[in-house]
């Protein structure tokens, strides 16, 4: 045993500088060659979207100097529009005005997801400080601080019924609560990081994409799993469901968005044209479009049918973490890492000439 | 089998952050408490020294490597690099420490080696701001303890260096007195 404690340390000692550059190389590499950060090679993906370049202007540009902007989310009824940020606030706006209503101030640390209830009036955010917190978007207010995670709050949603909310967090678990008292209602035990979460429209499933890059449902009534896939090569970092309920799109580190027959976990379309990683999908309230934010700094609106890219906008300097449609579907907003949110007219979207590859 | 990487990460940085002052206890207790060398423990940690400064490295890769999968960190933007800032210059530190941390560094960089491995103290101060900076708002039953370990090794640091003055001008003051005596008294 001691000698075996000698022949360690010599060989430690001997060692230790290519073990230590080695070690270093690998974390430096492993940022580098990380799908999130690569770009694709020159290949005709990438001469595709040089060639899609939309020229469109957003309509407006709102600023949060907190940090980069994680999350945004919109009110149904199209009057407050709420950022979240590193910078452990969530700033609403009133959009008719274009003022700063408020900055919400409790979360320790980045608020990394947004959503609101259906009836407008309440404001669910997750955050890296392991905490859920619902606000009162009239007053302000705090109305329940959950804190049953025990690790970042990736991502939060609002049943479409308005009475649940899902959170679902690193610790590997995702939250049912009671959107009125705060009560838990469920646990999921995901087995991976919940990187995104999503209800189905009829209130009744809770969807999460993973670390791994899987997909996995359950029924709310029971907790049992209905369907579990393997939908990416890496992080499925967005999920989205259509308006009709019948598709689920996801955005994942693997540069691909997806769409999915929900029912039966069966690949629709591929859309192809992110350079780098995809944070964020969302739906537009007709179902016809779906827009996607990456870190190639871009916001792209595909055509759902055909899988056609519709617009390429390019007016962020950094990374798009999340978009999402307004309850009319005029507006298209988008948040960014370079600490703007952008509001981007949907009538003028133009449709390019040419078509991203299905896969 | 599954592991909470997201608790691991943590209990990552708190491992590497024992080891790292247990790499500083040595010295600081042989001028602080020089009872303790009876004991032979600093003596003991002084020759393993080496060994424990590049498991705190590595268990400190490990740390950094989990937060940069979990928080998304981009090393190539400014403004998250400067949030991190503390853990991003710690580890810098400790990879020049354990890249250095052979024999053939020693003979190389001579008196340059001991300057450079003073950089570990500056890590004392990094660390200490890094799990305050991080952990606010969020504390886990670890943070406490690394706070209060982290605490405790910087006062002995600081006791330390008071000792290491005061013993230093009583030296001075002793060389000094001969020197005003005049060399012969005539009677």
């Amino acid at each position: 045993m001691k000698n075996l404690t000698i022949n360690l340390l010599h060989l430690s000692q001997k060692y230790s500088a290519v073990f230590a550059v080695t070690t270093f190389a690998v974390i430096l590499g492993q940022q580098i060659i990380s799908p999130r950060f690569a770009s694709l090679s020159p290949s005709q993906d990438a001469v595709l979207i040089a060639k899609t370049v939309s020229t469109l202007k957003p309509i407006r540009t709102m600023n949060d100097n907190e940090g980069w902007i994680y999350a945004i989310a919109m009110s149904p009824d199209g009057q407050f529009l709420a950022s979240g940020s590193y910078g452990e606030t969530i700033q609403i706006w009133h959009l008719p005005s274009g003022t700063l209503r408020y900055t919400l101030k409790g979360h320790g640390d980045a608020v990394k997801s947004l959503a609101f209830s259906p009836d407008s009036h309440i404001l669910v955010s997750g955050s890296w400080d392991n905490t859920v917190k619902v606000w009162d978007v009239q007053t302000g207010k705090m109305l329940h601080n959950l804190t049953e995670h025990t690790d970042d709050v990736e991502a939060v949603a609002i049943s479409p019924n308005g009475k649940y909310i899902l959170s679902g967090s690193l610790d590997q678990s995702l939250i049912l609560w009671d959107l009125q008292t705060g009560k838990v209602l469920q646990r999921f035990s995901n087995e991976d990081w919940s990187r995104s979460v999503a209800f189905s429209t009829d209130s009744q499933k809770v969807i999460s994409g993973n670390q791994q890059g899987t997909i996995r449902l359950w029924h709310i009534s029971n907790g049992q799993e209905i369907n579990t896939w393997k939908a990416h090569k890496a992080a499925v970092r967005s999920l989205a469901m259509s308006p009709d309920g019948k598709t689920l799109a996801s955005g994942s580190v693997d540069r691909t968005v997806k769409l999915w027959d929900l029912t039966t976990g069966e690949l629709k379309k591929t859309l192809k044209g992110h350079s780098r990683a995809v944070w964020s999908v969302a739906f537009s309230p007709d179902g016809q479009k779906l827009a996607s934010g990456s870190y190639d700094t871009t916001v792209k609106v595909w055509r759902v049918v055909t899988g056609e890219l519709l617009s390429n906008l390019m007016a962020h300097d950094k990374s798009v973490w999340s978009v999402v449609f307004s309850r009319d579907g005029q507006t298209l907003v988008s948040g960014s890492a370079d600490e703007t949110v952008k509001l981007w007219s949907v009538s003028k979207l133009i449709p390019t000439r040419l078509t991203a590859r299905n896969f | 089998m599954t592991f909470n990487t997201g608790l691991l990460g943590n209990f990552l940085g708190f491992v590497a952050i024992f080891f790292y002052i247990v790499t500083l206890l040595p010295t600081n207790l042989r001028i602080v408490f020089p009872q303790t060398k009876k004991t032979g423990i600093p003596k003991f940690l002084l020759q393993q020294r080496r060994l424990i400064g590049i498991l705190a490295f590595l268990v400190a890769l490990g740390h950094g490597y989990l937060l940069v999968m979990k928080r998304d960190f981009d090393f190539f933007d400014f403004k998250t690099s400067w949030i991190y800032i503390q853990g991003v210059v710690t580890l810098t530190i400790f990879t020049l420490l354990a890249i250095t941390s052979n024999d053939w560094s020693i003979k190389r960089l001579k008196k340059n080696w001991k300057r450079l491995h003073n950089l570990t103290y500056i890590a004392m101060f990094l660390l200490t701001w890094h799990i305050w900076g991080k952990m606010s708002g969020h504390w886990t039953y670890l943070t406490p303890i690394s706070l209060v370990g982290m605490g405790l090794i910087t006062i002995l640091y600081l006791l330390r260096r008071y000792i290491e003055k005061r013993n230093e001008l009583q030296k001075k003051k002793q060389k000094e007195v001969p020197a005003l005596l005049p060399e012969k008294v005539e009677v």
